[in-house]
């Protein structure tokens, strides 16, 4: 197994700040296979950090590990030092993290706009009776998610094409509708999973800017899986690079450039995605 | 003693039955909700072919056999093919439909009354060994289902038909990628499975020698169910459970006789539990998640 | 259109319902009666299984025994203690059901409420058990249901049934129930608890990714459709007048089945317009089970012909219909308003 490489295992300079998520020795085996491998990572409020890594390397078993959408062989996490090591997903995302997919997970029957206001669900304070006999109480939660939906939609320019069905979207806006899917369940934490796949460079551009834009304004930490590293670079603050599970080196984008062992990674993958 | 040679034989014809369901499931992943009414077909057309036509047993049995294998390739193909690229839960609700259609179908073109199930000599025998008396269908049925075993097992390990249902029973993509043939195979397994279905009827119609449209369901719950609890797909897990099915019918009433009633009630309790608990059966292989 | 005008209408079209509800009770024809009593009982089971089926993507296979729980718990609630007695000649009922009596109304209530228990019991298992194989625990479940009440004999009176039972049901009943099930579960299905339930039907693990508890709002489905398939299950029991645990086995099930899939999984409106349909259906059926003369030709009935035409229809349904016949297609004011203006243009 590779060692960690010291030196680019630099701590995030803001030591004030609060963590977000703490990952601690996680590591998940699928019988004799180790996709992860003793994964650490101290995620600071505000953070915008990228995940890399060839193909296989295990970036989204991480996300899928997080949300405990599979179960974790060994470690721990905690989200705001909150124990969410064994929690279900509903909880965790509850708790307040939100992802998107990697291969797109609309709700494909669904409007645009019921995509949305689906994700508002969990937050419903009102019980069945309630919806059921449209009281007030209800009525209210209701035209407050309306009009949430509708400022999400243009937050990501989507509001045109509220009432069509969510699968007849290009690639590009299905993309959107799930960032802003994943923020109507009001998170601290996003988990963005390859959010600029099957972009063209316009895209990606302004993903770029959408993606830093909501996270000012919606206080965000993010986490953002990437094979295209004109997003990775550019925007995060710093990367993590993970190789067959192993965390080969962490650092500034610019550390990560130079790195050696993960210019090897790259190469003896023979994927280049860059 | 007398009930345990019972059990047994009852326990290898559910088991042949559940090998069907097996089969089928382990190659296309359906429940074929059929699979009894396959069964109650080959009867028909072993009486049919005894009684009507004329054909000496033995061959009225290969005959009936030949014809309930073609039976299940034309089910498959009208009723599941056209299915296949929808989900799954469609195919189910057609295999459903069609249990439905031949039961129906029986009752209008061969009549709703029973029939008796021509029985010959040899089979009729009680053979009488000091306290313990045996029919001789139940040592018959014994010898005969270990040998369609052993062919089963022969096919599936040795010949090339066999390789590619098993391959198709992993992968549908990868078997397309080598070359096999998806569709023949499938054919094949829905062939053989009904054609198990035909032998073990007979075994079945030996021992119950009444035959009715309806016959099929109650063998075909008990086969589907041992199929289910031995790990639905594996065939070693379709004969152990169809075992211990036949354990349970005939064993539990014999042993307890004023709970017999409740037979049915613990026997659907354990498919329930099996499927909650322990998914995959007792050998079912482990599915891995996926996200 | 506005919320108020729609309130509006739908009282408009209630009240007319009960205006012809009134002139059928007094002159309908009581053949005709009959069959549009038990059409609108399986409208109520054909919406209540959609949600759980259509709506929320669990496919289960147990109505039937939630409907003979139905059945028979408002029965033995609402029969007289005599007709009881009459009945229980081989083992006697249980105190204290065998002296109590409550009206119709609470009789079917309660019925509900315990097949709706049994929904929950039934439900529980979703948290582990998905697609074909939830459908096979819920198919073991209500056969589960039919042994227990062939064999406890003291409740149930065993396989002999319970018969005698009061007509309570009319078209009064049947029409109000199959009006609350619609507005009930129409509801349901639009406010946030139904996207949630459709979120599931499309995709779980985005479901859940979006903070949904998979285990409460399926569970939920099952418990509100079983409440209604014991409702119906009350309505069957009184206009058949006898009930018997067979008459609730897979076969009634598939029933329903094939009238959710008629009418279009995750359809109300045509749940219940192939509902009512569907017994018209199989009453004009029985025609063909009878002696015949065609062309001076006389054919002799055929036993079992109603049977495989049904399960013809069923696998022609499953085969070439899988949207169902209404498609999409739902009964709204907005389309009957565009209905009407697409004629004045044509004007």
């Amino acid at each position: 197994m590779t060692p960690q490489s010291a030196e680019a295992t630099k701590t995030s300079k803001s030591v004030a700040k609060q963590t977000v998520l703490k990952m601690e020795h996680v590591t998940k085996r699928f019988g004799g296979l180790v996709a992860v491998s003793d994964f650490n990572l101290d995620l600071k409020e505000g953070e915008l950090i990228g995940l890399i890594g060839p193909n296989g390397a295990g970036k989204t078993t991480i996300f899928n590990l997080i949300t405990h959408v599979i179960r974790i062989t060994e470690g721990k996490m905690e989200f705001y030092g909150k124990d969410i090591t064994n929690l279900t997903t509903d909880r965790i995302i509850r708790l307040g993290i939100a992802r998107t997919f990697q291969n797109i997970r609309l709700f494909s029957n669904m409007t645009v706009r019921e995509n949305i206001l689906t994700a508002f669900h969990a937050h419903l304070k009102s019980d069945l009776f309630t919806a059921v006999a449209f009281l007030p109480k209800y009525k209210n939660e209701e035209e407050y998610f309306q009009q949430k939906t509708l400022e999400l939609m243009k937050e990501v320019g989507i509001e045109h094409l509220a009432d069509n069905i969510s699968s007849s979207l290009p690639y590009g806006l299905q993309r959107k509708l799930e960032i802003a899917r994943a923020l109507a369940t009001n998170p601290k934490l996003l988990l963005l999973d390859e959010p600029a796949a099957g972009m063209n460079p316009d895209e990606t551009l302004e993903l770029n800017q959408l993606i830093l834009r909501i996270r000012d304004k919606y206080k965000l930490t993010v986490i953002v899986i990437e094979h295209d590293m004109k997003v990775i670079m550019n925007i995060c603050e710093r990367i993590v690079v993970l190789d067959h599970g192993v965390t080969i080196a962490q650092g500034t984008p610019i550390e990560i450039q130079q790195n050696p062992l993960v210019i090897k990674a790259y190469l003896g993958a023979g994927d280049e995605d860059a | 003693m007398q009930h345990l040679v019972n059990a047994i034989s009852l326990g290898f014809v559910f088991g042949l039955v559940a090998v069907g369901y097996a089969l089928v499931y382990g190659v296309v992943k359906l429940v074929n909700f059929a699979h009894g009414d396959v069964f109650m077909m080959g009867a028909y057309m072993m009486f049919y072919a005894s009684v009507l036509f004329g054909f000496p047993w033995l061959a009225a049995v290969i005959f009936g056999i030949a014809l309930t294998a073609l039976l299940g390739v034309g089910i498959e193909k009208v009723a599941y093919r056209p299915l296949r690229k929808y989900p799954r839960i469609n195919s189910l609700v057609s295999s459903i439909g069609m249990s439905f259609l031949l039961q129906n179908f029986a009752v209008v073109v061969f009549g709703g009354i029973q029939r008796s199930f021509p029985v010959p000599e040899m089979m009729k025998k009680t053979i009488i060994l000091g306290e313990v008396r045996i029919q001789s269908v139940s040592i018959y049925t014994i010898i005969f289902s270990i040998l369609v075993v052993l062919l089963l097992t022969f096919i599936l390990q040795k010949t090339r038909i066999g390789l590619a249902m098993r391959i198709l029973s992993t992968d549908f993509e990868t078997a397309r990628l080598m070359g096999i043939n998806v569709d023949r195979t499938i054919s094949f397994t829905f062939a053989l499975g009904s054609a198990l279905a035909a032998v073990s009827a007979v075994f079945y119609a030996l021992r119950y020698p009444q035959i009715f449209p309806f016959m099929g369901q109650y063998p075909g719950s008990r086969a589907f169910i041992a199929a289910v609890v031995g790990g639905i797909g594996s065939i070693k897990g379709a004969l152990v459970g169809g075992f211990l099915l036949g354990m349970l019918t005939v064993l539990l009433p014999a042993a307890f006789p004023e709970y017999s009633g409740y037979r049915e009630a613990l026997i659907f309790a354990l498919l329930v539990i099996v499927l909650v608990f322990k998914p995959n059966g007792l050998f079912g292989q482990e599915v891995g998640e996926k996200a | 259109m506005k919320r108020r005008t729609k309130i509006l209408l739908s009282l408009i079209l209630i009240i007319a319902i009960y205006v012809f509800v009134y002139f059928s009770e007094l002159y309908m024809d009581p053949f005709i009666k009959r069959i549009l009593n038990t059409g609108l009982i399986y409208a109520i089971l054909g919406v209540s299984l959609n949600l759980i089926n259509g709506f929320t993507g669990q496919f289960s296979l147990g109505h039937a025994g939630f409907m003979a729980i139905g059945a028979y718990a408002s029965a033995l609630l609402y029969m007289s203690p005599e007709t009881k007695m009459s009945n229980f000649f081989m083992v006697p009922l249980i105190s204290p059901l065998d002296r109590i009596q409550i009206p119709f109304f609470w009789a079917i209530i309660v019925g509900g409420l315990m097949a709706a228990v049994a929904g929950f019991i039934v439900g529980a298992p979703c948290l582990r058990v998905r697609g074909d194989y939830l459908a096979i625990v819920t198919y073991g479940f209500s056969e589960i249901i039919r042994s227990l009440f062939n064999n406890l004999q003291n409740i149930t009176n065993g396989p002999l049934g319970l018969k005698g039972l009061p007509t309570y049901t009319n078209l009064w009943w049947t029409v109000s129930w199959t009006i609350i099930t619609v507005i009930v579960i129409k509801r349901i299905v639009d406010s946030s608890y139904g996207r949630a339930l459709k979120a599931i039907r499309d995709d779980e693990i985005a479901a859940e990714n979006l903070g949904i508890n998979l285990f409460k709002h399926k569970v939920l489905a099952f418990v509100v459709g079983s409440f209604f398939a014991g409702i119906a299950g009350g309505l069957l029991g009184s206009l058949l007048m006898t009930i018997d645990p067979n008459s609730f086995s897979i076969l009634f099930t598939y029933q329903i089945i094939m009238i959710i899939l008629l009418g279009g999984l995750g359809n109300i409106t045509g749940s219940v317009v192939v509902g009512i349909g569907f017994a018209f259906l199989m009453e004009w059926l029985r025609f063909v089970e009878m002696p015949m003369n065609i062309f001076g030709i006389e054919f002799p009935g055929i036993l079992g012909m109603r049977m495989l035409i049904f399960s013809i229809l069923l696998m022609v349904t499953i085969l070439f219909f899988r949207q169902g016949i209404f498609g999409k297609v739902e009964f709204s004011w907005e389309g009957v308003a565009r209905l009407f203006q697409k004629k004045k243009v044509k004007e």
